[in-house]
Parts: C-alpha cells; structure tokens; sequence
C-alpha cells in the first residue's frame, strides 16, 4: 500500500487492511471514522501523529519500517502503546482464538488432531501472557527508571520469548493451513486460522519495534 | 536448488521495472547490478540482462544461455528474451516462466525421507542436535540439513510445534516437551 500520511483519509486505510483497526484501538479510537483524515482524528485525540503515522506504515506494510522516526520518538510514548498491545492480545485476541477453537473443537467432535493443536495453542498463550506479565512487572518500569535494573541477559532472554511466540504461531498456522486432516466444521475453522494469522502479522510488526527501538534504548540505559 | 536471480544494465529505470514486475509477479528478490562475474554469482544464479551488457560480458555470458534472458528492442517476447516494447503481460509471462525453470527450489518430493523421519522423531522427543548425529552416527553438518530440509518440507521450526507433527503423524507416542 502506498504511505500514509497526515492527509490520509482513516476510512481508506480501513478499507485496505481492516486489521488496522485493533492499532487505532490502541489509541482510543474506534469504528465509525467517519471521513476524517489522519491529522484531523490526531489532532482530536491529542495523539502525536508523526508517531501514530509511523506506526501506521510500520504495521500496513511489512517491508517499511520508519527506524530513524521511532528512534526519535520519546521512550514513554512506545512503552503506551506496547502497554496497548499486550493488553489488546490479553484481553482480545487471545480468548478470541481460544473461543473459536474450542467451538471448532465441539463441532468437529470425531477429529482428534484439533485437540492436541488447541493444547499447542494453550501453552502458547500461557507463555505470552507470562512475558506480558513480565513486561508489565519488570521491563516496563525499567524502562520508565521506576524499577530496579535487569541484567542486560535477562532482557534479552526475555526478548526471545517473543521471537519464540512467533516461531510458534507460523507453526500452528502451518499446521492448519498445509497439515489439517480428518472432519472439521469449515466455517469455525476459518474464524480460527483467520485469528492466528492476525495475530501472528500483529506481533511480528510488534517484534520489529521491540527490537529494533526498544531494545536499543534499554541498551542506552544499562 | 534455489539461486539468485541478477539484473544486469546499467539502464536504472529498465532495473527498476523488471525488479518490481519480478518482486510483485514472481515473490522474486532479485539484485540489481551492472557489471557480473564468476566470483559474485555462482553456477545456480540467473540473469536478466539488456543486450549491451550481455555483448560486453560475452565470455561469461555465452556459457551461461540457458540461464539468461536478453533484452531486445524488439515489439515481442520468447522463452530467452524479453522485447522492450512488448505488452506487459507478455513479459510478466516470461519472466514468471523463466524464474520458476531457473530459481525454485525442486519441490517435487515434499514428502519426509525416512532419514528425516529419524531425525524428526529424535528432535520430538527432545534431543539436541549433538545428541542426534551421535545415535544416528551422522555429522552434526548432517543433522543441521536433515532439519533444514524438514522445516522447507512442513513449513514447522519450533521444537514444540515439531513435536506436535511428530504425535499427529504416529511418529512418536507422547509429548513430554510440548
């Protein structure tokens, strides 16, 4: 898709790639756009565009990453919006999939292999919502100077589980899209893969900003 | 076996066209270049190159027909070359003809081998890459390709998600490191 600029009009973007929607969630805004451009809806919201841009392009086109933009922009800034995410994945994605899988599961009643998948599932999520759970207690409050320092392996081992977690969705999407067998109600297993292939795009472009600006910074900081 | 594909002009704007066309037709990453040699590109590599630069280069060129496609100022397109002035979607053609006969990897026998099933059973009930080429009496370079080769084949990396394949397939009977 062609860049986004503050002259973009939101509903165009939406039209793109309807997924943007759960980024605008994460600053406040929602459906119903109307015809306003990306500086109006900012400008509204209070939101820094040039950062809400960037992180638009980042996140439409897989193979633009604004580096130098996000670099400049202040720490506290991508902290929220990480903050947004995880609790996006938390609270949303995460039962989301997990309800629709369990449904596939009771319609599909005689298919033994989505069971063992949902189980790869379920100790995938745990291990997301564990590193949320670390971003949230340690890593975060470092960066914002309000905790005590981690060692600079601890961070990066940490860093890894989300390496790790997108490892394991392209896994398990691989698993339905080139491995499923048996009976399987068509219908509820689109709504699955539709959902781990949505999040498994969200949290690569999250893993772009993770490593390339957060974890430089926290570098200058140790 | 995968090789680069090179476009070789000094034209920019002819670079630049063919790029898109081969990035946006073909999921090709062509590289851009004017001038080739044996040292940069090796024997499974591919050429696009406008007639001047293949004139120029002739000794490299020549034993390497088969792997190239000359542009022509000509109004049409073959197997071989590809016409400037030829509608788009002929070249499109060509071009995608020609990546898929030069570049692709073979993909013919996707099924595992029973060596990568012994190795895929051993990475499922978690031993390490040392641990596998000792009980197979294999080199640890071997176990490496054997997974490599695995990954391409089931399009699964994760030693759990691995594991999970293995248990699907009967390979193994229970997972202890999922």
């Amino acid at each position: 898709m062609i860049l986004i600029t503050p002259e973009t009009k939101l509903h165009s973007i939406l039209d793109h790639d309807p997924n943007v929607i759960t980024v605008l969630n994460r600053f406040g805004i929602r459906l119903g756009v109307g015809d306003k451009s990306v500086g109006n809806i900012c400008s509204e919201h209070a939101i820094d565009t040039t950062f809400f841009v960037s992180i638009l392009n980042a996140f439409v086109n897989e193979s633009y990453f604004p580096e130098k933009v996000l670099l400049s922009v202040n720490a506290t800034k991508i902290i929220d919006y990480l903050k947004q995410t995880n609790a996006n994945y938390h609270q949303f994605q995460l039962p989301n999939i997990e309800r629709h899988f369990n449904l596939l599961i009771a319609k599909s009643n005689t298919n033994n292999n989505l069971e063992l998948m949902l189980n790869f599932f379920i100790h995938l999520k745990k291990e997301l919502i564990q590193a949320i759970g670390y971003d949230k207690e340690h890593l975060f409050p470092f960066v914002a100077r309000k905790a005590d320092n981690l060692s600079a392996n601890e961070i990066l081992s940490h860093m890894a589980v989300f390496d790790a977690i997108e490892q394991k969705l392209s896994d398990l999407k691989s698993m339905f899209i080139i491995h499923l067998s048996g009976e399987y109600d068509e219908n509820l297993c689109l709504a699955v893969v539709f959902a781990i292939i949505r999040l498994e795009k969200d949290i690569i472009q999250n893993n772009r900003i993770r490593t390339r600006i957060l974890l430089p910074y926290i570098k200058s900081l140790i | 076996m995968t090789g680069q594909i090179y476009i070789i002009t000094s034209d920019s704007l002819l670079a630049a066209g063919i790029k898109h066309l081969l990035e946006e037709y073909c999921a090709a990453s062509p590289i851009i270049g004017n001038c080739i040699n044996s040292d940069v590109a090796g024997p499974s590599a591919s050429f696009i190159v406008d007639a001047s630069s293949f004139s120029k280069n002739i000794d490299f060129f020549i034993p390497r027909r088969q792997r190239c496609i000359i542009v022509t100022d000509a109004s049409d397109c073959d197997a071989r070359s590809i016409g400037r002035f030829a509608p788009v979607s002929d070249i499109i053609d060509t071009l995608s003809q020609f990546y898929s006969e030069t570049s692709l990897p073979d993909t013919s026998n996707s099924e595992l081998s029973q060596r990568e099933i012994d190795v895929l059973r051993l990475v499922a009930n978690g031993h390490i890459n040392k641990e596998i080429a000792d009980i197979l009496n294999i080199s640890i370079n071997t176990v490496l390709s054997h997974r490599k080769n695995i990954t391409s084949k089931l399009g699964i990396r994760s030693v759990s998600g691995l594991s999970l394949y293995a248990l699907m397939n009967g390979y193994i009977d229970s997972i202890d490191n999922l």
